[in-house]
């Protein structure tokens, strides 16, 4: 698929997010990539597998040689999380279910409209917008999600490389490869 | 002689190996979900050095102390100590001691030349582990979790003690890496 180049970040538009109109997006897709986290001095690395349908999604979390995965699976109002030695945990949200058995606390439900270059729509906030209407910056709830690449994946333009800080959390995201589901 | 015999020959027997490995992960309904490729050279005890080629880049060095993963693309090294690392997987078997591994498995010879080794320390966060041995080395290490995800790592261009230098487990960190302490793997308590 071809690569956008990285635009720079100087020259984009600011809005305000209501006012902005994103990109197109799909509602149901697969990706595969890489993800770093960090939380003060610690985080970890893994390879990332994450499917999304309207009603549901799955997030494959896997470590060093695939070792210490995590799976944490979605529908309306509850959320499951497996790890490798056969533990289940379940909540009402993924964030809720993340901070508890990790102590990250992850806005997951956010980074589903992020991962897509959308606005969480229930939140008001800041965007820089480059060419084509795509975003650079985002900032929404004290979140600020900076994008770093884009690629074309049938006729959505999606992000290849984005990261979302907020104080001491980052989250890194380079994804190899999009796939829209039928 | 049995597989379980072999399997200790390979660990009195091979104190260095080096080669090439592909490692497929597949899901609980057997599709593959990711296929990496690259090289390794191994020391016992408990010096290794991975690198993932394809398809992202991963470096991950066991310096008998402590394990550093470094990501290229995401621009980070993660380091624990290795003891305190849960279930690595294929390259921590691979370069442990046969002792070692009869604390944490029991060991069973599977069908044909497969070993079976179930862990009997809850630690290790995987559930079935099997081995297929070819001319006394592993050539194939499966490990199986619990989320019904299997991982497995597949050698090749195998060289039996080749001449290693000890500096070649030594990791320096990049200088446009971010080093972190691995603190909590996910799924840690």
């Amino acid at each position: 698929c071809a690569v956008v180049a990285p635009q720079p970040d100087r020259d984009g538009e600011r809005l305000a997010v209501e006012d902005w109109a994103p990109p197109l997006a799909p509602d149901a897709w697969q990706l595969q990539g890489r993800t770093a986290l960090r939380v003060g001095g610690d985080g970890a690395t893994a390879s990332l597998f994450w499917r999304e349908a309207p009603d549901r999604y799955r997030i494959d979390l896997r470590g060093a040689f695939g070792a210490g995965a995590v799976r944490v699976e979605g529908e309306a109002d509850q959320v499951t999380l497996r790890t490798g030695d056969g533990s289940v945990h379940r909540a009402g949200s993924a964030r809720e279910l993340v901070r508890a058995v990790t102590g990250y606390d992850l806005p997951v439900e956010y980074l589903r409209w992020w991962v897509r270059a959308r606005p969480v729509p229930w939140l008001g906030g800041q965007v820089r917008v480059g060419a084509e209407g795509l975003p650079q910056r985002l900032e929404q709830e004290g979140w600020v999600v900076r994008y770093e690449g884009f690629t074309e994946v049938g006729e959505y333009r999606l992000p290849q490389r984005l990261e979302v800080s907020r104080e001491d959390v980052l989250v890194r995201l380079v994804v190899r490869q999009w796939e829209l589901a039928e | 002689s049995d597989p379980v015999s072999t399997l200790e020959s390979y660990f009195s027997e091979v104190e260095t190996l080096r080669g090439e490995f592909l490692q497929e992960t597949t899901d609980e309904a057997g599709t593959v979900i990711e296929e990496a490729e690259g090289t390794f050279v191994i020391a016992r005890p408990q010096r290794f050095r991975w690198h993932y080629e394809t398809p992202y880049e991963q470096l991950i060095v066991a310096d008998g102390e402590r394990l550093w993963v470094y990501d290229v693309d995401l621009r980070q090294v993660t380091v624990r100590p290795l003891d305190r690392v849960l279930g690595v997987g294929a390259a921590q078997l691979l370069s442990g001691e046969f002792e070692a591994l009869t604390e944490s498995f029991s060991i069973v010879a599977g069908e044909g030349d497969w070993i079976r080794l179930e862990p009997t320390d809850p630690a290790w966060d995987f559930q079935h582990v099997r081995l297929l041995l070819e001319d006394g080395v592993p050539r194939v290490v499966e490990v199986r979790d619990d989320i019904g995800q299997s991982v497995r790592m597949r050698l090749s261009a195998l060289e039996r003690n080749p001449e290693v230098p000890e500096a070649r487990f030594d990791f320096e960190p990049p200088p446009e890496a971010d080093v972190i302490e691995d603190g909590a793997s996910a799924g840690e308590e």
